[in-house]
């Protein structure tokens, strides 16, 4: 149900925060959710940090070829996680959202198990690491080249309205996904046709090493969906509330029909690019250490703290819990193994055709089966 | 069927176009391009021409009516010159629809070409052309080969001959530069005998052959027969056996008392076990002997690769006379088995060689061979070296003679053995060293069955 | 029955497939108002309204994008490219979305959708509206890919590409769209992928083609059997999966074998056969497997008639086959 009046502008000169440095609300309005939503929000948060750094580690210890770090996008991703329907909702997520996925309901052990390509992985360890996906909750398998994912979101979307389902389809990327000229095909055709996707930038300033000045000329992201139609929002991603409710009127709205939405999440990654990067090389210290003071989790803690919503003793114990969940999933994603060499050949087709077959015998030979 | 003639746009954006004036009545024959009619429309006034040559058969619209774009105006029976270049397709059908067909082609960006595929195919086959180019006889007598040694041969022939058990370079190829054919292949085993090397052609310097012209007067006293089949190949491989090896002679004799005596005794045991027992297996056997001891005697000389070839098998080769001519079954690994079997193999060849049933793998792979004419006459002879092998061993009668034994005057069975051998491969030492041990088997039976199998 | 031309049979097999299943739509640039430029799609959006029927903006990587997502979504998009030769701009979305959607998630998402483009040349399109892609296609592990050449074919073909739950790239040889006519079953009938249709029967050699080039090689077969020779005739159809089995057998029976088509030389799909036959049925043969294709050069506007295999062409090579 839209409500009468937006809360939210789009174009708005600076991005839309609900909560200050300083942990201080400075919405506009009454926030409407309870303690446990409130807490919810800052566990998952905590789960996606905890989430990255293991994965970082799994990286570092040599048990997986690659990872890139998602500190500092944790607003933005978590809102996302709470805002859509989940299982009914289509997400078109990109390589740097498994905070997110962790926070929609995707189990920690198919995260490791896509990162170690275990038998655990229901990708059956088909691709590199941060590529994950999930049938179970509408999340689009990852592909590598960026911006692909951008035109079959638009075009899940125009199923869902040709088929009237109430469906929303959320797709992310970063900044510089926004020059592949796939993302302007995607968003053009989504917006040509009303269609209720809601494209969401989590615009970090850097395209591995490129700045956004260099990316692009307008001013932001988010002036862009002007071009097509839509509205455009220009958000805080590094504050959760104001990702929440902004994700969320967003959202509703497209979903009865106000048509396409583009959000622009401003954030940092504290990060490098991936573990093959070294941002030293294209960003000072001095800025990487302005940001961590900036941190989303920091400044939501706060927050809560000013509630009485968090203390130390709650601190340790997520941390403990989450802790815990996560070496468990990352045994279990272990223990399961790797994958046959010869289930290569599925799943290139529904059925595999004469030279899967052929082929598949010749490796088999060649392993001595 | 009549064919529609429609208002075309006769101008960008036109869309309507008022009937000013016809310029030909219903029934009058037009000619492609011929005006019809004059049509006005708010940017240009023109006269329609006609897309066909034929009959005008009726005016759809009249003076004055005012007609969108592509509506109907007349219809005109096509006549014969009319054909419009068919497009070359394959698939013939009746045409239904022209209106329909035209109007698709009209909204289709892109038509196909309309004239004919090809202005001319210019066709490589005529119609006397034989299905492949005649097969000449081959260029050469054998396989072309590359500058490695390797043999020019489609795969297809390559596998006939692996099949019918044939050495490709055998095969005199039809081919450029003699590539071997798979109906080479054929041909070569329908002939039987391995072909041997043909002679190259005369060098320079080498004065050719005397030609034979028949003595005046003589022509209808001479019968002439074409030299072909096997008379041919033979006549070829001794040319090429005589050309192109150094062919010595040593003579030598064995006193085969023993050995005749030995024969006597198990010729009607060996008969009454279905088999004809000759002397040639005792000799194949000695002869095996004598080949393990000097191996250049087993030898052959590839001269493509400037390689001396000693051969670890024992392979012999048994000239038989038969009415076609000469032919030389081969019998394999003479080594690995006994005389018995031997008598046996050979008799079963020498009958089907005279019945002209050798296949060509068994008239194939000799090392070593061995010729006897004994029972018809001549004391010894100077027999022609069955190429490629190193040498062969003339075999001539047993004869009762008087010769000195222990100084005193006796009669012994004496045997002649006449071995040619090629003087490139062989040294007169080896050849008279090998021949002795020949005869030393063969002049004691028992020793020879120490050696047998 | 119904005598219609290949075009007409791609239309009517996609006005039958939507009033079959709701599920499958149409998306491309002006397939819907305008029925398509070739007039493939003529009719449908009037039957079957714009949201069934969508004319799409001018870009190939959101028709062929979209259509991913839409089938993971649960339609049966057959999305037109208009010409082949831009589906360019949209090759990422087929090699990089289409094409792996189901490998790389384990078959959680899978991609039942079909690409149609009008391909070939032979209509005085030049560079850009004449190329045949194929290569490119068969090269991409993922993609199933079909090549027609008559109306009966076409319908039987496109249905099983509509009903397959795997990408399909659909290719039609614009020259032969209105060339060629013949009776098509009005019941509903399909022909499966990898199926060869033997087009002439003969023991002298085998002549193995698909599309574009298909009237030039029967028409060199007509000239053959004028002649007295009989050659083996076979249009492959489908090149993703293709009938391996039946240009072995052909090649066993004739132990010659040309393949005909008009994509160029370098790495095309006729070198994929013909490498093919050579490992595997070398000792057959009584010549190479010879390939008769477009030249390597950019499809060029004058010389447009001799940059196919012409049927003189097709014969010379014939002769030096038949010759080895």
């Amino acid at each position: 149900m839209i409500k009468d009046t937006q809360r939210f502008k789009p174009f708005t000169r600076d991005p839309i925060a609900l909560v200050n440095e300083h942990g201080e609300w400075i919405g506009s309005f009454d926030l409407d959710l309870d303690d446990d939503q409130l807490r919810t929000l800052y566990r998952d948060m905590v789960a996606a940090r905890l989430l990255d750094e293991r994965l970082l580690l799994l990286q570092r210890s040599g048990k997986s070829s690659f990872a890139m770090e998602a500190a500092g996008h944790e607003g933005i991703q978590i809102a996302i996680a709470h805002t859509v329907k989940r299982g009914f909702d289509w997400l078109f997520p990109y390589y740097r959202d498994h905070g997110m996925l962790l926070a929609l309901g995707v189990p920690a052990l198919e995260i490791f198990a896509e990162t170690l390509a275990t038998k655990a992985d229901p990708a059956k360890g088909r691709q590199m690491p941060n590529h994950p996906g999930s049938k179970k909750l509408n999340a689009f398998t990852v592909a590598s080249p960026i911006a692909s994912h951008i035109p079959p979101a638009a075009g899940a979307a125009i199923s869902a309205k040709i088929q009237n389902t109430g469906q929303v389809v959320v797709t992310t990327f970063g900044d510089g996904a926004t020059s592949e000229g796939d993302w302007h095909a995607g968003v053009n055709f989504a917006a040509a046709q009303g269609a209720p996707a809601v494209f969401v930038v989590e615009n970090n300033r850097y395209a591995i090493s490129v700045d956004l000045q260099k990316q692009t000329g307008s001013e932001n992201l988010a002036v862009k969906a002007k071009a097509y139609g839509m509205p455009g929002y220009y958000l805080d991603g590094m504050d959760v509330l104001a990702s929440y409710y902004v994700m969320q009127e967003v959202i509703e709205r497209t979903r009865v029909g106000a048509g396409p939405a583009l959000v622009e999440a401003v954030v940092y990654r504290y990060g490098p690019h991936s573990s093959a990067d070294d941002d030293r090389l294209y960003r000072p210290k001095e800025e990487v250490e302005h940001w961590k003071q900036r941190d989303p989790i920091e400044r939501y803690r706060k927050f809560l703290a000013g509630r009485s919503l968090w203390d130390e003793a709650w601190e340790a114990e997520l941390r403990e819990e989450i802790g815990t969940e996560l070496a468990r999933a990352l045994e279990e994603a272990e223990a399961a193994g790797p994958v046959p060499e010869v289930w290569m050949f599925d799943d290139v087709y529904a059925e595999p055709l004469w030279p899967q077959v052929e082929q598949r015998r010749l490796l088999e030979e060649e392993l001595g089966a | 069927m009549p064919k529609e003639v429609l208002l075309p746009e006769l101008a960008e954006s036109v869309v309507e176009g008022e009937i000013l004036k016809w310029l030909v009545e219903e029934g009058d024959v037009v000619a492609k391009d011929q005006p019809l009619v004059e049509v006005m429309t708010d940017k240009v006034t023109v006269e329609l021409p006609s897309p066909f040559s034929g009959v005008l058969v009726k005016k759809l619209v009249k003076e004055g009516d005012v007609v969108p774009v592509e509506t109907p105006v007349a219809l005109i029976e096509e006549s014969a010159e009319a054909a419009a270049a068919a497009p070359a397709a394959a698939a013939a059908a009746a045409k239904t629809g022209a209106e329909e067909e035209d109007r698709g082609e009209r909204l289709s960006l892109f038509k196909p070409d309309k004239t004919e595929t090809e202005a001319e195919v210019k066709n490589p086959f005529t119609s006397d052309s034989p299905r492949r180019a005649a097969t000449a006889a081959a260029e050469r007598p054998r396989a072309g080969v590359n500058k490695y040694g390797r043999v020019l041969a489609v795969p297809a022939a390559r596998q006939l001959a692996r099949e019918l058990g044939i050495d490709i370079a055998q095969v005199p190829g039809s081919g450029p530069n003699g590539r071997v054919r798979v109906e080479d292949v054929r041909a070569y085993a329908k002939q039987g005998p391995a072909a041997a090397p043909a002679a190259p052609a005369a060098a320079a310097g080498f004065p050719p052959p005397v030609p034979y012209v028949t003595p005046s007067g003589n022509e209808d006293r001479e019968e002439r027969v074409p030299l072909r089949g096997m008379r041919r190949i033979i006549a070829q491989q001794m040319m090429a056996s005589h050309l192109h090896t150094v062919r010595t002679l040593i003579v030598d004799e064995a006193d085969v008392t023993e050995l005749v005596a030995l024969r006597q005794r198990l010729k009607v045991r060996a008969e009454a076990a279905g088999v004809k027992l000759s002397y040639v297996p005792f000799i194949f056997k000695a002869a095996v002997e004598a080949l393990k001891k000097f191996p250049a005697v087993n030898s052959s000389l590839d001269d493509a690769r400037g390689e001396v070839v000693y051969k670890k098998y024992y392979n012999l080769g048994l000239s038989v006379a038969t009415d076609a001519g000469l032919v030389v079954p081969v019998i394999r690994d003479v080594d690995q088995k006994t005389i018995l079997e031997l008598a046996a193999e050979i008799g079963d060849k020498v009958t089907r060689a005279r019945e002209g049933k050798l296949t060509p793998e068994e008239v194939s792979g000799s090392s070593f061979s061995v010729t006897s004419v004994g029972n018809l006459g001549g004391l010894f002879s100077f027999p022609i070296i069955n190429v490629p092998d190193a040498a062969i061993l003339g075999v001539h009668t047993i004869q009762k003679r008087p010769v000195v034994k222990d100084d005193g005057i006796v009669a012994r069975e004496m045997l002649y053995l006449s071995l040619s051998f090629d003087h490139r491969l062989v040294d007169g030492a080896e050849a008279t060293l090998f021949l002795r041990v020949v005869i030393e088997h063969l002049e004691d039976p028992y020793w020879l069955m120490l050696h047998a199998v | 029955m119904a005598t219609m031309t290949l075009v007409q049979a791609i239309a009517r097999t996609l006005d039958e497939e939507m009033a079959r299943d709701d599920a499958v739509v149409v998306l491309g640039e002006d397939v819907g108002k305008r029925g398509g430029v070739f007039l493939a799609t003529e009719g449908l959006q009037q039957k079957y309204g714009p949201d069934r029927v969508i004319d799409t903006p001018l870009s190939e990587a959101a028709i062929i994008g979209a259509a991913v997502g839409m089938a993971a979504h649960g339609l049966r998009p057959v999305a037109e490219i208009q010409f082949a030769d831009y589906v360019f701009p949209g090759f990422d979305q087929l090699v990089s979305q289409a094409a792996k959607l189901r490998y790389r998630s384990g078959a959680q998402f899978t991609a039942p959708m079909v690409v149609r483009m009008p391909s070939g040349g032979g209509v005085k399109g030049g560079h850009h509206h004449s190329q045949s892609p194929e290569a490119h296609f068969v090269h991409t592990a993922g993609l199933k890919v079909v090549v027609v050449s008559t109306p009966y074919d076409a319908k039987g073909l496109l249905k099983t590409a509509i009903r397959d739950d795997d990408p399909v790239v659909f290719m039609e040889p614009k020259r032969l769209y209105r060339a060629v006519k013949e009776e098509v079953p009005d019941e509903d009938y399909t022909i499966p992928l990898g199926q060869a249709a033997v087009r002439r029967e003969g023991d002298d050699l085998t002549l193995i083609y698909y599309g574009t080039v298909a009237p030039e090689v029967l028409q060199a077969a007509d000239e053959l059997e004028k002649v007295g020779i009989r050659p083996h005739v076979l249009d492959l159809r489908s090149l993703m999966p293709w009938d391996k089995e039946a240009v072995l057998e052909a090649v066993s029976r004739t132990g010659r074998v040309m393949i005909v088509a008009d994509a160029p030389r370098h790495a095309s799909f006729a070198s994929e056969v013909a490498a093919t036959i050579a490992e595997e049925v070398l000792d057959q043969l009584e010549a190479p497997p010879v390939r008769v294709t477009g030249f390597d050069t950019p499809y060029p506007y004058a010389q447009d008639k001799l940059y196919m295999p012409t049927v003189t062409r097709i014969l010379n090579a014939t002769k030096k086959v038949l010759d080895y």
